[in-house]
């Protein structure tokens, strides 16, 4: 079993700093990004020192698409709710909404 | 049901909502229950502000001894040692309850949790 975190802003970052360190010691570490936390999705930052450490990396399509972000998003794997579902059920989730 | 391994992160500040107050509640719930599930509560981000030695606990006091000293299985109050170096608050300034800890302990404890809860 992976750990998915799931990030909201305004607290979403403090997620994403344990999410980093537990990925240099677990490569089955995953993050959807969901509701006002797609707009970290734009962060290059914050998403390149996500992705050095290998975390595979998700995104609410239509919480993009809502706050007109999709021409914004680069190599992010948007998926809808239901896959969003299956991730919750296949994973322990580290919640952060 | 066998008991679980929970964390409850508080990321939140003390004032101004009543997160603090029903975060400390529910985690005495968790660790009350007939399960008696093993509760760790770590504050990071704002939410480090919960643990000023200064701050007005009058109203949670009561949840804060029964979460330490009156649980089967008592509860373990964590602060993260990094939110608490990026708002310059020295370790004199925690109150006695909490414990620092390295941002790299609670990504062990996070590893070895079986619930973990965000919300507060």
């Amino acid at each position: 079993m992976g750990t998915l975190y799931l990030i909201n802003k305004p607290h979403g970052e403090n997620g994403l700093k344990i999410a980093k360190i537990q990925a240099k010691k677990d490569e089955n570490i995953k993050i959807v990004f969901i509701m006002n936390g797609v707009y970290y999705t734009i962060e290059e930052d914050i998403l390149r020192e996500i992705k050095v450490e290998g975390i595979k990396i998700f995104a609410i399509e239509e919480d993009i698409k809502r706050r007109g972000l999709e021409d914004k998003i680069k190599d992010v794997e948007m998926i809808d709710y239901s896959k969003l579902i299956d991730l919750i059920v296949e994973n322990k989730v580290v919640n952060f909404i | 049901m066998p008991a679980k391994k929970v964390v409850v992160f508080f990321n939140n500040p003390p004032i101004g909502s009543l997160h603090y107050a029903e975060g400390l509640r529910a985690s005495v719930g968790l660790g009350a229950g007939i399960d008696e599930h093993e509760v760790v509560v770590v504050c990071l981000g704002d939410g480090v502000y919960n643990v000023l030695k200064n701050l007005d606990r009058k109203e949670i006091f009561r949840y804060i001894d029964t979460f330490l000293h009156r649980l089967e299985v008592p509860g373990k109050l964590l602060v993260e040692e990094e939110s608490l170096k990026e708002r310059k608050i020295e370790a004199d300034e925690v109150d006695d309850e909490w414990r620092i800890v390295a941002r790299e302990e609670i990504a062990r404890i996070v590893s070895e949790a079986d619930i973990i809860v965000g919300a507060f």
